[in-house]
């Protein structure tokens, strides 16, 4: 039984300060969602520490009074991980934002959760380094988020995921103790790798304070290439036969039409060819020479996939003008419709053209506005659906549909996620992939980190009773109901 | 295969659906898993005598989907098996370690010998696995990406096969590099040797191991080089290196019998402070990831387990008498607390050793 609101609040108030404890409506208002609208929340309050010892009373506060909690970046997540599902209190961490330390010769650095990614890059870039992963949001998604999803970005194809750049954790657990994993080293041969296991465990395990990421050195060159085609096969054929060459590039992305166009018509404009059915952006990096002759071979493989034409960066303005329209083509959405759902499917990279089709196929069964952008070598695709959330009816074929593309990437072999995390969105779609056997052993696994289930409650592993997405968010559940009314209303009159 | 510790005899497997029965059906009594059995006076011995379960049978690759870069493999298969399968299909799994594939992952050895190179942890994309009590479960997928669900996969990896079975591995893979040559350069005044030590570890490219020796007449730099041109090997040899072959840690060398094995980490600014505390006689070497490895006595083992802790470093003892395997730098208390909380509700009968 939780204590009345107010007095959370007042007791949270008493202990923080106006400053550190937020709770007006209007504030927390703020807190109610993620990048993910379909699902919303308002917390019972906001908490904004500064240091681990704050995170540590704070969590023992909430512990004591068995009020769940869950932690919160800068709200960029697109999956609904730091929305609660059951009314919680918010620690965010955003004023954590200190890099703490930075060794050039180790290849180290130990920052605090709230640094936002691509601050760490332009921090140590005078050093000749940079921290490899880049999500889209980088330029304002923190790296304790990025830690809690286990974040991925355009450059993982070839430098992996956030898991494989965290050497060591030191994070708040769930009763409150402060514990250390990992090292300035990596993970300890002799010990569990619980650095690698509390990646990406959706802010379920604890809460991440301090974090000793890895610096890539920054590579000797860099080749941007963008082909456009006059269709999607084309260009999904050129990325299998730019691997199948032998060859790892730094990044492998693909965009359809749809983003083209909303791109160019965007702030993010970049000089697509709008008439092309898909661009393909290839990076390549590595030594000139290599890259030279990458670059001719890559570009048979063009040749050889009737592209319409190729563009090579042949400078740094060049190459950051065919990046920001990759990277802003979530933003250039919102020209389309008040709304977006992104999703994250995942298949085998040779299963990339069939799933494409589906899901055209599924998007014209539900009338939906849907387009791609992809991190085609991965095989890692984002279909976007554009709709107006004030819609009920719309929203529940989005709901609906989204489920069905999931359902498409599992059936080819894939996976419903493959950098945004399951949050709130994808707790159903677990049981599309997971077994009850598979459940069962993850949730032994958060008992020993989170018995009480207080920090981040109900995330990653879905209840296995009869319930369903609509029952998860209640206020999607409200507007589906209304529709349903008036739809009723509507057959009654006629 | 010759084990100091004491076991009850040994029960070959050959397929999941056999160890699924075995496990189901056990009564309880300690077991502990081996591939092929390679590691197995690395690792402590068992605390109470045991009976072996090899997998070394569980030996087929199930799954080779060479454009999409991954496979499945049972966790029995040899690395030289795969490797040979994998050759043929211009491709690799493009990191260090020998013996089957299970123990390779679950002896979480070797880490990688380069900043830039792939570890284990990070080619292992999803299991299947089985509790001692018989609970078939699985972890992570067979696509190169996916985050959804919990790790389990990464608990496999240095468990020694303390929590659970594997039964399937699932592996990413990339294609064969064109040219690689392993390359030396010896004789080395020591802050000479670490000037070309970490402006290797800065250059991104190209090499895929790097290690550094003290040997009789100074200390020496091991690399290998690898990628589509030939332009770096090209330049390190007109710096003095000399082809040689492939780098290895000392644990790749013939031990002295005398001696014990340590097998550590530092932050790669460390090294030259810990080399400091040996007496010049040691046999020392260090990856590009600052793994070192050290060949001992006792007492001088006891000396640089402690140094390694101070220097903010972890070791461990590795070959030695069964009575000293696995001796340790001390783990963080919450972190000890977790990891017996995983064995007990992943093993709570406590059958593997």
């Amino acid at each position: 039984m939780l204590p009345p609101m107010t007095a959370i609040q007042s007791l949270l108030l008493a202990e923080f300060g106006p400053e550190q404890a937020l709770v007006s409506e209007a504030a927390l208002t703020a807190y109610e969602c993620d990048g993910f609208t379909i699902h919303k929340q308002r917390p019972l309050a906001v908490l904004l520490p500064e240091n681990s010892e704050e995170v540590q009373k704070a969590i023992r506060i909430l512990q004591r009074e068995k009020v769940p909690f869950l932690a919160r970046g800068a709200g960029t997540c697109l999956s609904g991980g730091p929305t609660a599902i059951l009314p919680s209190v918010v620690i965010e961490t955003a004023r954590m934002k200190r890099i703490l330390e930075v060794h050039a010769d180790d290849l180290l650095a130990v920052v605090q959760p709230g640094v936002v990614n691509s601050e760490l890059s332009r921090h140590v870039a005078h050093l000749g380094l940079h921290y490899a992963p880049d999500p889209s949001s980088q330029a304002v998604c923190t790296i304790g988020g990025n830690v809690a999803e286990n974040s991925g970005g355009p450059h993982c194809f070839k430098y992996g995921m956030t898991t494989d750049h965290i050497l060591g954790l030191q994070v708040v657990l769930p009763d409150g103790e402060i514990a250390q994993f990992g090292s300035s080293c990596g993970p300890r041969a002799h010990e569990f790798d619980l650095t690698g296991l509390f990646t990406g465990s959706e802010g379920t395990f604890g809460i991440t304070t301090e974090i000793t990421v890895r610096l890539s050195p920054n590579p000797e060159s860099i080749l941007t290439l963008l082909a456009a085609f006059s269709s999607m096969d084309a260009a999904c054929e050129s990325v299998e036969e730019i691997v199948a060459a032998g060859m790892i590039p730094a990044a492998l992305e693909i965009l359809d039409q749809g983003t083209i166009r909303a791109v160019e018509a965007s702030v993010y404009r970049a000089g697509y060819p709008q008439e092309a059915a898909a661009v393909l952006l290839v990076e390549l990096d590595g030594p000139a020479d290599q890259l030279a002759q990458e670059s001719n071979e890559i570009r048979s493989i063009f040749a050889g996939n009737s592209a319409l034409e190729v563009e090579e960066a042949l400078d740094q303005e060049a190459r950051a003008r065919l990046w920001r329209g990759r990277k802003g083509a979530f933003g250039a959405m919102g020209r389309l419709k008040p709304d977006l759902y992104v999703l994250d499917g995942v298949v085998p990279r040779t299963q990339l053209v069939g799933t494409l089709r589906q899901i055209a196929a599924i998007a014209k069964k539900y009338e939906l506005t849907l387009t791609n952008v992809f991190h085609a070598g991965d095989g890692n695709l984002h279909p976007n659906i554009s709709y107006d959330g004030r819609d009920a009816e719309e929203t529940r074929r989005v709901v609906a549909a989204g489920h069905e593309i999931l359902e498409t990437c599992i059936n080819a072999g894939g996976s419903i996620t493959g950098e945004h995390g399951v949050g709130s969105e994808k707790l159903d779609h677990m049981k599309l992939m997971f077994e009850e056997a598979d459940l069962q052993v993850m949730e032994r696994v958060r008992m020993v980190f989170n018995p009480e289930e207080l920090c981040n409650p109900g995330k990653v592993i879905p209840e296995r009773s009869a319930c369903s997405e609509v029952a998860r968010w209640p206020q999607m559940a409200e507007r589906i109901r209304k529709a349903e009314l008036e739809a009723d209303e509507g057959r009654l009159s006629n | 295969m010759k084990v100091d510790y004491l076991t009850e005899g040994q029960t070959e497997v050959d397929r999941a659906e056999d160890l699924h029965d075995l496990l189901s059906s056990h009564d309880g009594s300690p077991l502990r898993v081996l591939g092929g059995g390679s590691r197995q006076l690395e690792l402590p011995p068992a605390s109470k005598s045991v009976r072996l379960l090899r997998l070394s049978g569980m030996n087929r690759i199930h799954r080779l989907e060479a454009a999409d870069l991954t496979c499945s493999v049972e966790p029995g298969l040899s690395r030289y098996d795969l490797d040979a399968a994998l050759a043929e299909k211009g491709l690799q799994l493009p990191c260090t370690g020998g013996g089957s594939l299970g123990g390779l992952f679950a002896s979480g050895e070797p880490s990688p010998m380069t900043p830039g190179a792939h570890s284990p942890r990070s080619l292992l994309l999803g299991m299947n696995c089985i509790l001692a009590e018989g609970l078939e479960f699985k972890s992570g997928a067979k696509v190169v990406k996916n985050v959804a669900g919990y790790d389990l996969q990464k608990l496999f990896v240095g468990s020694r096969g303390l929590l659970f079975v594997a039964t399937m591995l699932h592996l990413k893979l990339r294609p064969l590099v064109k040219h690689r040559a392993h390359l030396r350069r010896r004789s080395l005044e020591i802050s000479r040797a670490f000037e070309i030590f970490t402006r290797l570890r800065h250059k991104p490219e190209g090499v895929s191991a790097l290690c550094i020796h003290r040997e009789d007449d100074g200390i020496a730099l091991y690399l290998t080089m690898e990628g589509r041109t030939r332009s770096g090997i090209a330049s390190l040899e007109k710096e003095g290196f000399e082809e040689c072959k492939l780098p290895t840690l000392l644990g790749g060398e013939r031990q002295n019998n005398n001696l014990e094995l340590i097998r550590g980490q530092v932050r790669v600014s460390k090294v030259l402070e810990l080399l400091a505390q040996l007496p010049e006689s040691v046999a020392f070497s260090c990856s590009g990831t600052g793994q070192f490895e050290c060949q001992a006595s006792p007492d001088l083992s006891d000396s640089l387990l402690r140094s390694t802790f101070q220097l903010g470093g972890q070791a461990e003892i590795r070959r030695a008498k069964a009575e000293r395997r696995g001796l340790s730098t001390a783990m963080d208390p919450a972190h000890q607390r977790l990891s017996n909380g995983l064995k007990m509700a992943l093993d709570p009968g406590g059958v593997l050793h």
